[in-house]
């Protein structure tokens, strides 16, 4: 048997409803490897040792009893430390004080223990969740198990870090402008941001209401698949959760992309891209070419003009939300933050509104294209990850171009392990589809990784 | 770090965030005001090129996933 620590969920799941693994076993597994790496990576803010032990426990007797729930069921992960979890302190991982200690679980929280999953620990992030490098944090900067040196993407650099290093089999993040694909591409794992409304948020730290998502991080789309399950659906405690049916993404996960449309970008897709990016997004659709997809161009109207909207929902919202905390403590939030929460204070109503406005047209344009297009293919990042000592906020362009127009959109969208750069490096392929077609996004991408060894690889910890 | 030499203009920009900020309740120095007015002209032209292009369309001001494909 390979260490449990390396084992895929689904691998997990099998080998604890056959009974040959128990929670406990691999809860101990999971804590053993987090004590040998964790104070390299830096990805958890709060190890819940004892309280993840005994409910491995409980779980293993439950399963002994003939009370196998499914396949998240004795499964330690991990959420991101925004994520209430009653209890645990939410930090935010920021020095303000805009923590707390809950009662009660977030939904997401609520809905992991219902599927029987162990709750490890609270992960690392950027700063309140606003910024894509994840290098600003209370906590000390998460670190990339591919090179400790350089950063892991941000903003759920803790659930990038952890998921890639072996920690856990799976983590929860949450994606404003990426913040879930961007970590997961630049630690070679893979991350979803479900369709907007589809993940519920309550219980969650805030950042920009009309764009925040929440979905996993895992080492294999089967195993995003798994927990998106447990996690998706309506739920009345997020005013804009959705009632529409939640499909079953992992039965029809194997049915390949043969006849699948395959939009990739023309202009504003390829501009800037540096050569070993572009040649490794060229790759990655070969493959997907190979396997029977038809491949064709797409370029849509005003995506140029969608990162400056992005920016001017983002900030305004969060400094709304961060403003009582901005009068009295600004000196206790990281200078970058800082700055950001009070750029959010200077914009207009009208700027404000209108990019709402402009949302709803690039929406309409959108629909157009998929009624052609299955899905649309992106590089997930414009650079590898960078060094932890030159990365700032001016990195952050080069991380959320791709991801941050799919926020704007709702979309579903995956980030999906497509290679290294030559210096080591993991990559992604980012997918996205129409809205509410996330079985559709984690077909495609699944073909893709059973058909590359990517997702195999281990980083050197 | 940036500048905090401005022309009239410029100064009069500053005052005018300045205002925003302190209706706020937040309170910043020099240095942070120049710095923030750069950012601030930044996104004006982004949000200038948007506003353009709404007010050709007049669109509502909500947002709401669109349904499920009919094939999904």
């Amino acid at each position: 048997m390979p260490d449990l620590h390396w084992l895929s969920l689904a691998e997990a799941a099998r080998l604890i409803e056959s009974r040959e693994v128990s929670p406990v076993e691999l809860t101990e597994a999971a804590l053993e490897r987090t004590a040998a790496v964790d104070g390299e990576l830096n990805a958890f803010i709060a190890l819940l040792a004892e309280t993840a032990l005994t409910e491995a426990s409980a779980a293993a007797d439950e399963i002994a009893a003939g009370g196998y729930r499914g396949p998240l069921h004795g499964i330690p992960v991990g959420l991101k430390d925004i994520f209430d979890v009653a209890g645990a302190r939410t930090t935010a991982a920021s020095k303000a004080p805009v923590g707390h200690r809950p009662e009660s679980d977030s939904e997401c929280a609520k809905r992991l223990r219902e599927a029987g999953a162990i709750i490890l620990g609270k992960l690392n992030l950027h700063e309140i969740a606003l910024g894509a490098t994840g290098i600003v944090s209370s906590h000390g900067p998460a670190r990339n198990p591919w090179d400790t040196t350089r950063i892991t993407g941000g903003s759920s650099s803790g659930s990038g870090a952890a998921v890639a290093s072996g920690e856990l089999l799976a983590a929860l993040g949450t994606d404003t402008g990426g913040s879930i694909r961007i970590p997961a591409a630049l630690c070679g794992i893979v991350g979803i941001k479900p369709t907007f409304g589809r993940v519920s948020r309550r219980g969650l730290m805030p950042l920009s209401w009309s764009l925040d998502h929440a979905g996993p991080l895992t080492r294999t789309v089967e195993d995003a698949a798994i927990v998106l399950q447990a996690i998706a659906g309506h739920d009345p405690g997020d005013p804009a959760s959705s009632g529409v049916e939640v499909h079953d993404y992992t039965s029809r996960i194997g049915d390949g992309v043969k006849g699948m449309r395959v939009g990739v970008g023309s202009r504003w897709f390829s501009d800037d891209l540096p050569e070993e990016i572009a040649a490794n997004f060229r790759e990655a659709v070969g493959v997907l070419e190979s396997l029977g997809a038809e491949v064709r161009e797409v370029d849509p109207p005003h995506i140029d003009e969608v990162a400056g909207a992005v920016a001017c929902i983002m900030l305004p919202e969060a400094f709304t939300y961060h403003a009582p905390w901005l009068r009295d403590h600004a000196d206790k939030y990281s200078e970058e933050v800082r700055f950001r929460l009070e750029l959010g204070a200077t914009y207009s109503a009208d700027q404000y509104i209108n990019s709402l406005r402009f949302r709803e047209m690039v929406v309409e344009a959108w629909r157009q294209v998929f009624s052609q297009i299955d899905i649309v293919a992106t590089p997930a990042t414009m650079a590898a990850a960078g060094p932890i000592e030159r990365s700032d906020l001016s990195t952050t362009y080069s991380l959320i171009r791709f991801t941050n127009p799919f926020n704007f959109l709702g979309t579903p969208a995956i980030s999906v392990p497509s290679g290294f750069t030559s210096e080591g490096l993991p990559l992604g392929l980012h997918l996205t589809a129409h809205w509410f077609d996330e079985a559709r996004v984690l077909r495609a991408a699944y073909a893709y990784e059973q058909a590359t060894d990517w997702h195999t690889r281990r980083p050197p910890l | 770090m940036p500048s905090v030499e401005a022309s009239a203009n410029e100064q009069q920009k500053r005052n005018n965030i300045h205002l925003v900020l302190q209706r706020a309740g937040i309170s910043v120095d020099a240095e942070r005001l120049a710095s923030l007015a750069r950012a601030v002209d930044a996104n004006r032209l982004a949000t200038d090129a948007v506003a353009r292009i709404v007010a050709g369309d007049r669109p509502p001001a909500v947002f709401r996933a669109p349904e499920p494909r009919p094939d999904a």
